[in-house]
């Protein structure tokens, strides 16, 4: 039989490991920068914060630096894409490249070796609850950030200054400029923003859902991320709501092997992006629809200052 | 950028660095690229000059396994430069080139009996149209998706059914009954690509260098500006301004149907060289050419003779990571995404200088 | 009379893609307080990239506001430490189509949360007091028409209360009443004490409306006059503009053109009943009937913005038509594909330089644009393209280093020779049908001549021409039939010897053919 509230508890821990990254990715695309090196960000960082968490014995500056790397190795792309005005597109797959690089390095000292990793945290009271408590409340304070993060990306960015700051930057780079908005200014902080988030996502992966480290250990689940940044349309709970679906494909692999052929099972995210792009695409033909809702208009569009 | 009462701006230059110019400060960029991975090196405790230098020295003893390399790096390669020109990214050249190595050893196990001179150009014929198949949805996306940029999202997503495909196959159907490893069964006989008689060299190198050649002469080469065939003609246009290019009555899906279809195929021919070349076999992961690939053509300046060139530069490199004792064989993406970098930043001078003056 | 605002000595150069141009050398402009200065120039004389350099420091210069010396380094200091507001020409650099209109004015917002509510009261408000008419501040740009976005633009400048307004061709898509109370509202603000700069092509708003004028010509001040003393030294209007013309453009300039009286030919294009919607889903084409004869050049007059776009791209194919039909040459061409109806022997010269030129790639390979699909195989024909791009290069005397430079480095004239070139030498005589969308914009004088010439001569060697322009002594100097376009519907058709500029005038503002005539008679 089938332990369905540990099964929902895994699609929850899962789910926390999209969830991260793709809130940092939606910041950063909505201010018009693509930033296809997510997957290289995680892994790197993921192999780093484990790395450090060894080597100084402490969990919580493994996740630190590992939000670092993550920023540093963002701004990289942001230096090429925002001040160098170069291809977006190419210069995220060169750091995936570089990030899956590095991460053999920094890791190599660590394969295979055990520390003691994030622990559970029991919320008093909620954790208590039938059912919901131990689905949502028992799992390392990661997820709960993430939890606390989702409303909050939401509120910034559609009730805040920063918020349409960064829309209109996205939207429009020319006009905003010419209103006095530092452009490249909001632009490197979102994508340094999401930078540090796929850092956390790394760290999570590592020391908080996986609790070890090898090469490859992403399985490419970091490109899933920018295929749910599309499905939950640039918005924050569309990125929750995204998360947790892809999570639950991700966990189901396990529990229904005898049903499905696990490469369909393992297919499932990304086929059904494609699917959902493809009835998009079909939808959008009237040109009205894209007026409302869809991609930043001037997502990877470089901006030259004239 | 302002500092201590200076500042610092870029002004595009009135003639861009093209040609000869251009590939020197290429190079330049490169070393300082292999310069900043040394230093990476350095920090994780790795000598860099040591590491250089046995590089090197690998590939001197081993030139038949740089080879080797260089023929499926050559192949995608070409295959990209076609369609980055018209300004379409096929990153999802990985899927392709797995699928390539797929229909390959397909066609092998269901045909092992076919003698080799039959077997093996069948081998690459289906594995060239099913690449091409693959990489058609990005086509249909990019004519017409919803919104900008689903066709690079379809570009790799595409990546993992090939996959995933590959490890299924390996591990149920395909999977060697003799060791039970999750690999294939070798390749029979007939299927594996033959030597230049006395030399460690596959055949394939000649189709591959072929292609690269021809796709020069017709597409890219000009005579006094002009391109030798209409195509080659269009690709230039669409690229640049494809506005312009469509006012005039060319049809942007048709160009980029061929130029994709045609790298995939490329990317899946390349991955018939390496299963019916090197491995012999199908494994679980595969070799990542997909993405090096992507660095091969901007190294290469995305022409095919500059192509030629980095694609050796790129196998060197591979084959010399095997000297590197101690460091994961990652260390190859690392050199590759630190490459990209270094030649995206040296298209910007290419367009740009930087210059200084002083504030009042 | 205090100088609210003195600019001196302003210079600045824009670098790159093969030319350096001297956008402003050394120009002196001052302001006084309460007075409307218009600032006249051809395009490209430098007047946006003048009052730009309040907003973002030029390359050498000083201003001064209110006789003291400010750094203007960044737009925010302009907009809210000295008062100043600008409404600009180009809206897609100013307006986010997709944000709603209190979206777009983000000036009023302060501090970390956003009240869109506030704003869009205050929007309303200031709606009322500007008289700019019934907008709602909730709606989505996009979906506004091109006259209310452009009062939005003007509203977002005044919004701020500024000390210092500058409008840059405020009046470009507003029909004349909306010009009207633009003006009225600028002397209401005129009386409070605002300065107000207005930067126009239109030499009778200057004339009219304007204390001062300053005119500009390739970067240059001219001369800065005094209206009224102007109006009164010349007399009368039209002498005033011939005036202002000539300081604009460096010489008297009469377009000598030899126009031979030719009977037009047979029809051979024809649209029947167009209805074509822009890409927002709007319809702005509404039922449109023209013909094209041989041996003729037929006019399509109207304000930028009335439907003419798209009613062009309709017709080669760039856009579908909702219904109607399109006939060129017998054959029913509604449906078929671009490069069929350019095998027709329709060309095409588009007002949008990036449709018709690519600037990284040589003049030759610009030449060889429709060209090189005339040979029959996968291969272009090498030595027939040679020698029929040197034959245009001489033949319409393109000034280039060599057939390989790129187009980039050569100048705006040039460029649009290479245009003309290649698009008229798609067919020869009757073979030709040829659109032409201003063709002459932001030219020098001698191009635009050659370029006036040679459309008299295809259409003495028996071509079919379609001009849609907006400069109206183009229209009158060049056409033998004049479809005058308003709100998607064509007001009437006049031929040559009916046309004026007052009956033009007035059905471009949405008379119809009859009331006009009514009106002026």
């Amino acid at each position: 039989m089938v332990n369905t509230i540990l099964m929902f508890n895994s699609i929850v821990a899962a789910a926390t490991f999209f969830l991260l990254p793709t809130l940092g990715e939606i910041y950063a695309e909505r201010s018009g920068i693509l930033n296809l090196g997510i997957e290289g960000m995680i892994i790197a960082s993921a192999a780093f914060s484990y790395a450090i968490a060894y080597s100084t014995q402490n969990v919580w500056l493994g996740v630190l630096f590992g939000m670092l790397l993550g920023a540093v190795l963002s701004a990289i792309h942001a230096i090429v894409s925002i001040t160098f005005t170069r291809t977006q597109v190419v210069s995220g797959i060169g750091l995936t490249i570089l990030g899956t690089g590095l991460s053999g390095i920094l890791g190599r000292g660590v394969v295979g070796k055990a520390i003691d990793t994030l622990e559970n945290v029991n919320i008093p009271i909620l954790s208590e609850i039938p059912y919901i408590g131990e689905i949502f409340f028992e799992h390392p304070i990661i997820v709960y950030i993430s939890y606390l993060l989702v409303p909050i990306c939401w509120f910034i960015l559609y009730k805040t200054r920063i918020g349409i700051l960064i829309r209109s930057v996205g939207e429009n780079p020319e006009a905003a400029y010419n209103q006095g908005i530092n452009v490249n200014l909001i632009r490197y902080l979102c994508v340094i923003f999401g930078g540090m988030m796929s850092g956390l996502g790394g760290a999570y992966l590592s020391l908080g859902y996986l609790n070890f480290w090898s090469e490859g250990i992403t399985q490419g689940r970091g490109w899933i991320v920018i295929a749910l940044v599309v499905v939950a349309l640039w918005n924050p709970l569309g990125a929750f709501l995204g998360s947790y679906v892809f999570g639950a494909f991700d966990v189901m692999q396990y529990y229904f092997q005898l049903l499905l052929p696990t490469p369909v099972l393992k297919m499932a995210p990304h086929l059904s992006t494609i699917l959902f792009l493809a009835i998009w695409g079909i939808i959008l033909s009237g040109k009205k629809v894209k007026s409302i809702v869809g991609a930043p208009t001037a997502l990877a569009v470089p901006f030259e200052k004239s | 950028m302002k500092i201590y009462g200076t500042e610092i701006y870029f002004q595009k230059r009135i003639d861009p660095i093209t040609g000869i110019k251009a590939v020197f400060v290429r190079i330049s960029f490169l070393l300082l690229g292999l310069g900043v991975a040394g230093l990476i090196f350095l920090f994780n405790g790795i000598n860099p000059i040591q590491a250089y230098y046995d590089m090197i020295q690998v590939n001197l003893l081993l030139i038949p396994n740089t080879i080797a390399r260089f023929i499926p790096l050559l192949a995608i390669g070409i295959g990209l430069a076609v369609p980055f020109k018209t300004r379409v990214d096929n990153i999802g050249a990985e899927g392709q080139y797995i699928i390539g190595m797929l229909t390959a050893a397909g066609t092998a196990f269901l045909f092992p009996d076919l003698p080799a001179i039959i077997l093996i150009p069948l081998m690459f014929i289906n594995s060239f149209i099913l690449g091409a198949i693959w990489a058609i949805p990005v086509v249909l996306f990019r004519a017409k998706g919803g919104f900008q940029g689903a066709d690079v999202v379809v570009s790799f997503l595409l990546v993992f059914p090939a996959l995933y495909l590959m490890e299924w196959l390996v591990s149920d159907p395909w999977r060697d009954p003799e060791t039970g490893f999750t690999y294939s069964s070798l390749l029979p006989v007939n299927a594996r690509i033959p030597k230049i008689p006395g030399t460690p060299i596959y055949i394939s190198i000649f189709l591959v260098l072929a292609i690269a050649l021809l796709i020069y002469y017709y597409l890219f080469r000009t005579v006094n500006g002009i391109p030798k065939t209409k195509l080659g003609y269009e690709i230039n246009v669409l690229g640049k301004n494809p506005l312009a290019g469509r006012v005039a009555g060319m049809s942007f899906f048709k160009v980029i149907l061929i130029t994709m279809t045609f790298s995939g195929g490329m990317a899946a021919i390349a991955g018939v060289g390496e299963v019916a070349g090197n491995s012999l076999r199908l494994g679980v992961k595969s070799q990542g050419y997909g993405f090096t690939g992507i660095a091969v053509a901007y190294l290469g300046g995305l022409n095919p003779l500059g192509i030629i060139v980095s694609a050796l530069f790129f196998a060197a490199l591979k084959v010399g990571g095997l000297a590197l004792t101690g460091i994961p064989s990652t260390v190859l993406q690392l050199f590759s995404g630190i490459v990209i970098f270094f030649v995206l930043l040296s298209e910007f001078f290419f367009r740009f200088t930087i210059k200084s003056r002083k504030l009042s | 009379m205090e100088l609210v605002l003195e600019m001196k000595e302003i210079c600045k150069t824009f670098y790159g893609d093969g030319i350096v141009v001297k956008a402003n050398d050394h120009v002196n402009f001052t302001l006084r307080k309460g007075e409307i200065h218009a600032l006249l120039g051809e395009n490209g004389a430098g007047k946006s990239t003048l009052v730009n350099a309040l907003f973002f420091p030029p390359d050498s210069g000083v201003i001064l506001i209110n006789r003291k010396e400010v750094d203007l380094d960044n737009p925010l200091t302009a907009i809210k430490d000295y008062k100043l507001a600008i409404a600009r020409q180009d809206l897609s650099k100013s307006l986010i189509e997709r944000h709603t209109v209190a979206e777009n004015i983000l000036s009023f917002s302060e501090g970390f949360f956003l009240s869109i509510t506030e704003i869009e009261r205050e929007i309303k408000k200031a709606l009322q007091k500007f008289d700019l008419g019934d907008i709602n501040p909730k709606a989505k740009v996009w979906k506004l028409s091109g006259g209310e976005k452009q009062r939005v633009e003007i509203l977002k400048a005044l919004i701020t209360n500024p000390d210092i307004l500058i409008l840059d061709e405020p009046t470009a898509m507003l029909t004349p009443p909306e010009i009207k109370s633009l003006f009225n509202l600028l002397y209401q603000l005129k009386s409070k004490g605002v300065s107000i700069v207005v930067i126009t092509h239109h030499l009778e708003e200057a004339i009219n409306f304007s204390d001062r004028i300053t005119v500009l010509r390739h970067g240059k001040v001219v001369e800065t006059l005094e209206t009224e003393k102007m109006r009164d030294h010349r007399g009368n209007e039209n002498e005033s503009i011939r005036y202002l013309a000539s300081l604009m453009v460096g010489k008297d300039v009469l377009y000598n053109l030899h126009r031979e009286t030719i009977h037009s030919g047979s029809i051979v294009v024809e649209i029947k009943d167009a209805i074509v919607n822009n890409d927002m889903g709007d319809t702005v084409v509404l039922g449109i009937n023209l013909k094209l004869k041989a041996n003729s050049i037929l006019g399509l007059a109207g304000i930028s913005g009335n439907g003419q776009r798209e009613l062009i791209e309709g017709l080669f194919r760039w856009r579908n038509l909702e219904s109607g039909k399109i006939i060129i040459r017998g054959k029913d061409i509604t449906n078929k594909s671009i490069n069929e109806v350019r095998k027709l022997g329709v060309a095409y010269i588009p007002e949008d330089r990036q449709k018709a030129l690519v600037f990284d790639l040589s003049v030759r390979d610009n030449l060889m644009l429709n060209s090189y699909k005339l040979s029959p195989s996968f291969f272009i024909n090498y030595s027939e393209i040679v020698s029929e791009t040197e034959a245009l290069i001489k033949q319409y005397n393109i000034k280039a280093t060599s057939p390989l430079s790129p187009v980039r480095s050569l100048s705006g004239g040039n460029r649009q020779k290479v245009v003309v070139a290649r698009e008229f030498s798609l067919r020869k005589g009757k073979d030709l049908i040829l659109i032409a969308e201003n063709p002459t914009f932001g030219l020098d004088v001698g191009t635009t001549q050659f370029v006036r010439e040679e459309l008299l001569r295809k259409r003495a060697e028996g071509a079919a021409i379609l001009l849609v322009s907006s400069d109206l002594t183009e229209i009158l100097s060049l056409c033998d039939e004049i479809a005058v376009i308003y709100k998607g519907k064509i007001m009437g058709v006049l031929t040559r010897e009916e046309a004026t500029r007052e009956n033009i005038g007035l059905m471009m503002g949405g008379a119809n053919l009859s009331s006009s005539k009514e009106v002026l008679a």
